[in-house]
């Protein structure tokens, strides 16, 4: 058996109010190998941001990545949450386990989610 | 009756607030002024050039206030009746910001959490959202003032993520 190299990819998650969009990069996150979209699962546009499409197009992404030979990757949530300060939201939350159960190795989980702020900030900024 | 006005920076909370409070005769407090002369903050965030606001402080010393405006972006965040969450295209919040002197860094991430919500998103109870975009001034505070009367509740009015996805990347 030849010995395979883990190929490693970033899979950013966008989740606002009505929609989800999940953009895979290369591990350097300046080139884009795919992006999807709930708007492009979905039929009605009301369900764009449901966790429904969201667990529909981390699962369309997932194909696209092992057909590029992506194994491994490493995600970036940006999903304002409604609960507590750190989760993210419910679209998110079903992108990640949809992306999980197609198989994909999970490397580090990073909440980059913006922080409104103007001279006063109701929470620390991540690291970058 | 306490009603918080929130949004993104620059969206034009405390211009509307202004002027509700007039119409209602309600106090108006602008938060951030607010916990920064009371020094109702933890720390100075030197990367986000902000303080960080202590939440037990601030909410004890507004635990008084009735017929009250709260104007702030993190407004939605204190114990109110109703939540206004004001919204404007990304780009007029972009500029608005800008001449405001803020860092690149800084437009930018408050740019960002416009076009994903946030406020939005972290707003509970009775919320009401109107999109300002071309609108003047006195006419969100009519809007405002019909939906306060009449209970009204909406979310979900706009979409700039698919429409603003490049400002994220
Ligand atoms: N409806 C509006 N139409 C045009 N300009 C506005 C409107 N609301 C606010 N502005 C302008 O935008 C800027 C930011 O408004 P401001 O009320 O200070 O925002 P915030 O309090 O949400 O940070 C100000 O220069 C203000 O005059
Ligand atoms: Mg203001």
């Amino acid at each position: 058996m030849t010995e395979k190299k883990e190929k490693w990819g970033i899979v950013h998650i966008y989740s606002s109010y009505n929609n989800t969009i999940i953009h895979a990069t290369d591990i350097t996150g300046a080139e884009t190998i795919a992006r999807v979209s709930g708007g492009m699962v979905t039929r009605n546009q009301r369900d764009e941001g449901s966790p429904y499409a969201a667990m529909q197009a981390a699962f369309k992404l997932a194909e696209i990545l092992k057909e590029r030979g992506v194994t491994n990757i490493h995600i970036k949530v940006r999903a304002p949450g409604g609960s507590g300060q750190k989760n993210p939201g419910p679209g998110a939350q079903a992108a990640i386990r949809a992306l999980a159960r197609a198989g994909l190795r999970i490397g580090r989980i990073e909440d980059v989610t913006p922080i409104p702020h103007d001279g006063t900030t109701p929470k620390k900024r991540f690291k970058k | 009756m306490k009603i918080a006005i929130t949004g993104t920076p620059g969206v034009g909370k405390t211009t509307v607030s202004k002027i509700l409070g007039e119409r209602l005769g309600f106090k108006v407090i602008d938060i951030t002024d607010f916990v920064k002369k009371n020094k109702l903050y933890k720390e100075y965030v030197e990367e986000m050039d902000s303080f960080l606001i202590d939440f037990e402080k601030l909410k004890k010393a507004l635990e008084k206030e009735d017929n009250v405006i709260f104007d702030g972006h993190i407004s939605h965040l204190l114990d109110v009746d109703y939540t206004i969450v004001l919204r404007c295209d990304p780009k007029i919040i972009e500029k608005r910001l800008k001449e405001r002197g803020y860092s690149e860094k800084k437009i930018l991430e408050n740019v960002q959490a416009e076009i994903l919500d946030v406020c939005l998103c972290e707003s509970k109870g009775k919320v009401y959202e109107i999109d300002t975009t071309n609108k003047k001034p006195e006419e969100i505070v009519e809007e405002i003032i019909s939906a306060i009367k009449e209970g009204k509740e909406r979310k979900g009015v706009v979409n700039w993520l698919e429409k603003y996805f490049d400002y994220l990347i």
